[in-house]
Order: C-alpha cells, then structure tokens, then sequence
C-alpha cells in the first residue's frame, strides 16, 4: 500500500508527459526547430519583426550574431585528395592553395574556368582557321564568361579595321588555345572549394566573385551538394560582412531580401541576382539595409535601385516600422 | 542534512511524477501517429521499398543472381484521358493519390505541372515569335558564367533565312495551340490547388510508381525551380540521398530507361555529354555495359539511331576481361528474364506531359 502514492505519481507523469508532448501545436515545435538549425541567413529573417512585430532590432542582432556563429560552424567544402591534372601549372597553383595561398586558388579559377570556356568553343568549331566563327561570336556576346577570357579583348574587338581585327583576334584564340591544350574539366567540387577558400581568404574580388558568380554548373546538379553548401553558405558570408560594416554587403543584402530574381524588376537591368534566391524576402530586412546603405556613402547608381526598392517595400510596411527602420543598426 | 520522514515522502512523490512525465514524453514521441501528408507517406513507403531491394538491386556487386523486384501496387482503375478539363477529377485522383496510388499522384503531379508552367511556356511562344531575342523559358536563370552551361549559340546566320522563319513560326503556332488547350484544361485548378507538384511527384515514386521515380529522379530542378532559395535546399537533400536509388526501382519495376540512365550513370562525365548525371555512380565500366545491355536488348534501335551507342559499346567493353563481359551478358539475360519490361511507349497527343518527355528523352543515349 506504501507504493501507490508513488504508482499514482508515476501514472499521472505519464499522462501530463505524453498529453503535453502529443498535443503541443506540432508547428511551434518544427518552426522552433527551423530557427535553431536548418533555416539558411535568408530564413533567418522569419524571426523578423515583419513576422513578429513583438521583437525589436536586439533580436535581429543577435540573429545577426547567431549567423556569424553557424557561418563558423560551416565545414569547409571538402577538397578531393589532389591528383595529376592535365596541367602542371595548375597542379601547382592547386598546392600552393591548399597551403593557404588565396591568390594562387583565385588564378587557379580564373585559369580554369578560361580553358573551360575555350573548351566549349573548341567542341563546337567546324573550322581549323582563324579566329573561328565560334570564338568571334563568343568573344562579341556580352556574356561577362567569355569577356573574361582576356583583358585585352575589348581592346581587341574595338579594333575598326576588319582584317586586323581578325588578325589580332585569330592570334589571341591560337594563344588561348595553346594555354588550354589538353584541357580536362575538373571534378565541380575542386572548383567549389577553390573558390570558397578564394572569397574567404582573398581579396574583395575574390569574395564578390564567390557571391555573384557562384562556381556553380547550370541546372540539374552535377554539382547538386555544392549548390547546397553555396546557398546556406552565401547569406552568411554576406550577413557577416555587413555586420561588420560593409556598405556593399549592405546593399546586397537590402537588394536579396527585396527580390527573388533580377526579372522581377526588368527596368532596374541587375545583374542575376543569386543571393537573392537564396534569401527569402522579407520587407523589413529589406528596408533597414537599404535605408543603413543610403546613410553611408551610396554609389549613385546603387543609390538610385536602393531608392527604388525602398519605396517598392516600404508600401508594405506601417509608418511606425518604417521610422525605426530608417533608424536601424545591426 | 536530516530530511523528515513527510519531506522525504513529498520528494519521492515529485521524483516519480517527473519519472512519469520523462516517460510520457517518451512514449508520445515513439508512437506518434504518422501523418496523413504525401512527403511522409512517402517516406514509409521508400523505407519498405529499400528494405526490400537492399543488397539486391543495388548493382554494387557482380553477382548475377536473380534479384527481387520492387513490384509497384497494381492499379485497378483507369486514369482519366488527357482531354479531360483537370478540375473534372481532381478531387478523385487527389484521394487515389493520397491512398497511396502512385500512378493517380504521378497523373496529378504531371497535370498541375503543366498549369503551373502555363505562362513560362507562353513566354517561350513570345520569344520564338519575336525571333529567338529573348532569353528563353527560364529567363537566363542559370549559373551564367560557371562552367558547364555550353558555348555560344550559332544560330545567327539562320535568323536571316526565310524557310528558318518559317519554320519557327510554325513551331510557334503548334505551342501555342498546345498553350490554349492546357489553358482550357487548367482551368478552375489555381483556386482548388491544395498541393505542391513537387512533393506529389515524390510521394509518387516513393509509392512505387516507375514513371514518377524516373520522372523524380531526374528532373529535380523542374518540380522545384526555385533554385537556391531554402525550400530548394531541403528539397536537394533529399533528392540527393534518394535519386539513384530511385532510378534502381524504376528499373527494378520494368522501365527500360531507366537502364539508359544507370549505364550513363556508371560511365565518367565529359565535356560533350548532354546528361548530367553521367558520372553520378563513378566509373563502373562492367555496371556500364551490363546496364547497356538490357538498353539495348529493351529499346533497341533508337539508341542506335542517335548514334553513338555500338561506340559506347565498343568503348566499354575494351575496358573489360572476357569473363567480365560473359558475366555482364548473363547478368542482362537474367534480368531480362526475371523483370517484365514495358514497351517503349507509342508517342502521340497523349504524350506531352513532362513524365512522359523525361521517360522518351531518357531512352537514348
């Protein structure tokens, strides 16, 4: 008799246990779970005051810190063991990357990515002579891939004379075309952590290159788990910089969680907008970073988008969340 | 410290409650009901599908015994003809869906696709009727200046020519009269759309569906185009954990292509390939032939049509002993005999839904 206490105690635990956990609105429990860990930087802004008007920039800066935490948090993407290429000079800039040279990665994806483009020219030529049609229409699109295949190429397609255009042109494209010899694409995931070693060790046109360009291949997913790792990862390499602030990240930042795609806004003629889709919109992040790039020394043009977006997201805010806005600080 | 007797008892009380209440908490969490959503349905069917074809049709192995098929639930009643507006049935093949019939949610996933895809596909018709200026369905949406996206277009010159005019328009005038019908056919549908394409397709080929988890498997991107945002991201890992194997079951239950595809999947992408997922289970060449094989033995000429499939052949099979390539014909031979494979399907009008195009497309090589 002495045990019943104790058996009701244990009987009525159970029940309060299991009733409590069964019947728990199972999304507070899942949104709880997002936040902690799987939403990326974009998703990050569900915690908004947009959709919680209760919480106030403290939050979001502490959001901001939690960012900078899971950014810390991120594996490096992993680095196949190296293997002979179909270069030596790139086995080499390989090495000296992998000791902590970001330089070296940076010319190693320049370097590559140069051949892959005189690649996919090659693979379609059906002529031996000089410039070929390929490389003359390649190197005439407005396509930053292929205008990037040598400084001097503007230069040369500004030449008004059309036999020494193609002169000058045919001897560029044999060049081209005796660096790339016996090019072989490399696996996507030695691209991928090339180029994030560059953005997270290099210059500021290593970074940006990183987030405007991502090392991605187009469509399906050869490369699916580096999409993956670019899309958590970009946000918060982002989110970082303008913390510490970074006008520019500023005004990325203010841009992608205004817009999905640069075709939603066709007269503002962006660039595609990647970071944008990773980040999910959200209005008010939208305004605060917009109106902090405004207050600092804002580049006319980028000015005058950000004026844009600010009133296109401003109409969907209160004038109260608007004034703290314009007053925001991360 | 000395507790009173009552004290002590008060504690024992407390410490059998919180016991309790640890225990309840357990109990809740292990015999949670599942829920009724497609995604999760899924999830129980691809644990039973796995189980069941684990060690065997995983081709890891040369082993040539027989393997068991992943057989998919037999469907009893006909699936509404392609005329039909979807509205008419919706609700109907929402509920064989949601019961578990991969076939009714494969139908319904293809028939909501193609509303959702209505106006990209009207935005192609502009594009060809302005000339090809625009920057086609997807808007550019691609990695642009990453490797891997091809070379230049070279249809310059041709813009200029009359009879490439004419036939453009006459493209352009067959879309579009295939626009007005899925417009027709789409209609009422955005009011009543309850479920996401995407996850319908997926709960599909987790049912056993061959077509869907072909269809699945190898077109991620287009039941979730939003590429990069984080609904794509949770999307993709799953996709990546669940493609191959997906594509091992729609073998498994009799779809010839799906042989094209592990053949390709076993043979290293190059810069030529126009398959994606070349390369995606490494370099095997003895799973490239012997995938191959039944390839060929299934669909035969259009492989060879296209080209390049006796070069593959020939190319692989150099790469492999005589007893290797003796075991990889037996290897074929018993599963031609213990899968029934279906008929490469006729093409025709009812032909046209993005399941169907995957399925044709995958067949050559």
């Amino acid at each position: 008799m002495r045990a019943l206490p104790a058996a009701i105690a244990v009987l009525l635990g159970l029940a309060c246990g299991y009733a409590y956990t069964r019947y728990t609105a199972p999304g507070d429990r899942g949104q709880a779970a997002t936040g902690a860990s799987d939403s990326p930087a974009g998703n990050a802004s569900a915690d908004s005051a947009t959709r919680t008007p209760r919480r106030g920039p403290r939050t979001i800066a502490s959001a901001a810190s939690d960012s900078a935490a899971r950014l810390r948090e991120l594996p490096q993407p992993p680095l196949p063991p190296a293997t002979a290429s179909w270069s030596p000079l790139q086995d080499s800039l390989r090495r000296r990357a992998e000791a902590g040279d970001a330089a070296a990665a940076a010319e190693w994806l320049q370097r590559d990515s140069r051949c892959y483009s005189m690649n996919a020219i090659s693979l379609r030529d059906d002529s031996t002579e000089l410039p070929t049609r390929n490389f003359v229409q390649a190197v005439s699109s407005a396509s930053p891939r292929f205008q990037s295949l040598d400084p001097g190429l503007p230069e040369l397609a500004a030449i008004a004379d059309e036999d020494e255009r193609r002169k000058a042109l045919g001897s560029l494209q044999q060049r081209l075309r005796d660096e790339c010899r016996d090019y072989a694409p490399q696996p996507p995931s030695v691209r991928y952590a090339l180029a994030e070693m560059a953005a997270r060790l290099g210059s500021d046109k290593d970074f940006w290159r990183f987030i405007n360009e991502p090392p991605l291949v187009a469509n399906y997913s050869r490369d699916v788990e580096q999409a993956i790792d670019w899309a958590r990862r970009a946000p918060l390499m982002v989110q970082e910089r303008a913390r510490s602030g970074d006008a520019d990240a500023a005004y990325a930042l203010g841009l992608a969680y205004a817009i999905d795609n640069a075709r939603e806004m066709p007269d503002l003629r962006l660039p595609p907008q990647y970071l944008a889709a990773a980040i999910g919109n959200d209005p008010l992040q939208a305004y605060r970073w917009l109106n902090l790039y405004l207050r600092g020394n804002a580049d006319p043009d980028r000015a005058a988008v950000a004026q844009q977006l600010i009133a296109r997201v401003g109409a969907q805010l209160s004038a109260e969340q608007r004034a703290q806005a314009q007053q925001w600080s991360p | 410290m000395v507790l009173s007797r009552s004290a002590a008892s008060v504690l024992l009380l407390a410490a059998c409650f919180a016991t309790g209440i640890a225990g309840g908490h357990w109990i809740a969490l292990h015999t949670a009901a599942p829920s009724a959503s497609p995604a999760n349905a899924g999830d129980a069917a691809v644990a039973t599908s796995v189980a069941e074809s684990a060690g065997t049709a995983d081709p890891t192995s040369t082993n040539t015994a027989a393997t068991a098929a992943v057989t998919a639930p037999a469907r009893t009643l006909p699936l509404p003809p392609r005329s039909e507006p979807i509205a008419a049935y919706y609700d109907e093949l929402l509920a064989q869906a949601r019961a578990g019939d991969g076939a009714a949610g494969r139908r319904l996933a293809d028939d909501l696709y193609e509303c959702a895809n209505h106006s990209r596909r009207l935005d192609a018709v502009e594009n060809l009727l302005d000339g090809g200026r625009g920057r086609g369905m997807r808007g550019g949406g691609g990695f642009a200046p990453a490797p891997g996206s091809g070379g230049p277009r070279s249809d310059g010159p041709r813009r200029n020519d009359p009879s490439f005019a004419e036939r453009r328009l006459e493209v352009a005038e067959r879309e579009l009269q295939r626009v007005q019908e899925t417009e027709k056919r789409c209609a009422g549908i955005e009011a009543r759309q309850q479920v996401d394409p995407a996850e319908l397709i997926r709960a599909a080929a987790l049912a056993g569906d061959a077509q869907a988890q072909l269809c699945y498997a190898l077109t991620p991107n287009d039941w979730k185009p939003d590429v990069l945002s984080p609904d794509w991201v949770q999307w993709s890992e799953r996709w990546n954990q669940e493609s191959p194997q997906m594509i091992r079951q729609a073998f498994e239950n009799g779809l010839p292509e799906a042989a094209v595809v592990l053949s390709q999947m076993y043979t290293p992408w190059q810069p030529r390939d126009a398959r994606p997922w070349n390369g995606r289970l490494g370099d095997d060449p003895y799973w490239a032939y012997a995938y191959n094989l039944v390839a060929q033995q299934w669909l035969g000429s259009p492989m060879q049509q296209r080209g390049g499939g006796n070069d593959f052949v020939a190319r692989t099979a150099a790469r492999l002993s005589s007893s290797q390539i003796a075991q990889a014909e037996a290897w074929a031979a018993a599963a031609g005999q213990r899968i029934r494979f279906q008929p490469r399907p006729a093409p025709g009008p009812g032909m046209d839904s993005i399941c169907d195009r995957v399925r044709r497309a995958a067949g050559f090589r």
